[in-house]
């Protein structure tokens, strides 16, 4: 089970509303290469995993992913908050607004609602590993992308350890999968 | 930030250690090195936590138990700015 903690892991605190960029950074919540796919793909696919190593590291990397749920959803609500009828209609916000309000759906930039099709698990660990770097670097690259969009230092300080996260998480998946590459030619395992 | 805010960034700073040393363990289970530092993060981040909620709010339920009402649900909640 999980025990929550009543804290961000890293704090938001975002003081100007910025309907443009909460609606680009809503795809780290429930876009593609999100942190809800993130957290469901490795937290899906421990439970076929053949060794302590692996298990350990989809186990407590998919949960700090939820903690990453959290602070992408803190920012995309704290940019939404006291939005004048202006900045809906000229930010581009308007086609979230009209279905969802400013609540916080998951769904891509592009509005594309969250879908399980976005993550795999193949209950084969050397084809979950290699998608979890792929997943680490997709997710790196649109933290990226979404710093050449922003200008406000109170949206990048976050969005930098976000992305600061997926390079660590990376390096952990990389041991994981030698760890079990070397126990591969060791023994067969189902 | 005010008073509320450095004493939460002190704890946010001692559990992000703690937790960027336990995925470290996870591949390196056998580094003596990463777990003392391990170790000693664990009780920062604890003293911090314990220091946090008795000045302020707590982090977990059952540091709530001591009053009415429920504080638990006191706002803000970890999305809201405290002011």
């Amino acid at each position: 089970m999980w025990v929550y903690e009543k804290k961000l892991e890293y704090p938001v605190k975002i003081k100007n509303p910025d309907p443009r960029m909460a609606q680009v950074i809503l795809s780290q919540y429930g876009g593609p290469d999100g942190e809800l796919s993130a957290s469901l793909r490795y937290l899906s696919q421990r439970f076929s995993m053949p060794d302590a190593i692996t298990k350990g590291v989809l186990n407590d990397i998919g949960t700090e992913e939820l903690a990453h749920l959290e602070i992408v959803g803190a920012i995309v609500y704290q940019l939404t908050r006291n939005l004048t009828e202006e900045q809906i209609k000229e930010s581009g916000f308007a086609n979230y607004f009209v279905d969802y309000n400013t609540a916080i759906y998951p769904s891509s930039a592009a509005g594309v609602p969250f879908t399980a099709a976005y993550l795999q698990s193949k209950g084969d660990p050397i084809t979950d590993l290699t998608e979890d770097l792929a997943a680490e670097q997709k997710a790196r690259a649109t933290y990226d992308n979404i710093l050449a969009l922003a200008d406000d230092p109170d949206v990048i300080d976050p969005i930098r350890f976000l992305r600061e996260r997926e390079v660590v998480h990376f390096q952990r998946f990389g041991e994981a999968l030698r760890r079990i590459t070397d126990l591969s030619a060791e023994k067969k395992y189902y | 930030m005010n008073g509320r805010e450095e004493m939460l960034y002190k704890v946010q700073a001692a559990e992000f250690a703690v937790y960027d040393l336990l995925l470290y363990l996870d591949t390196h289970p056998c580094c003596r090195r990463a777990l003392a530092l391990f170790k000693e993060k664990c009780a920062e981040a604890e003293a911090a936590k314990s220091e946090f909620e008795a000045k302020y709010d707590p982090l977990t339920y059952c540091a709530s138990c001591d009053k009415t009402p429920w504080q638990w649900i006191k706002n803000p909640w970890v999305w809201e700015k405290s002011e």
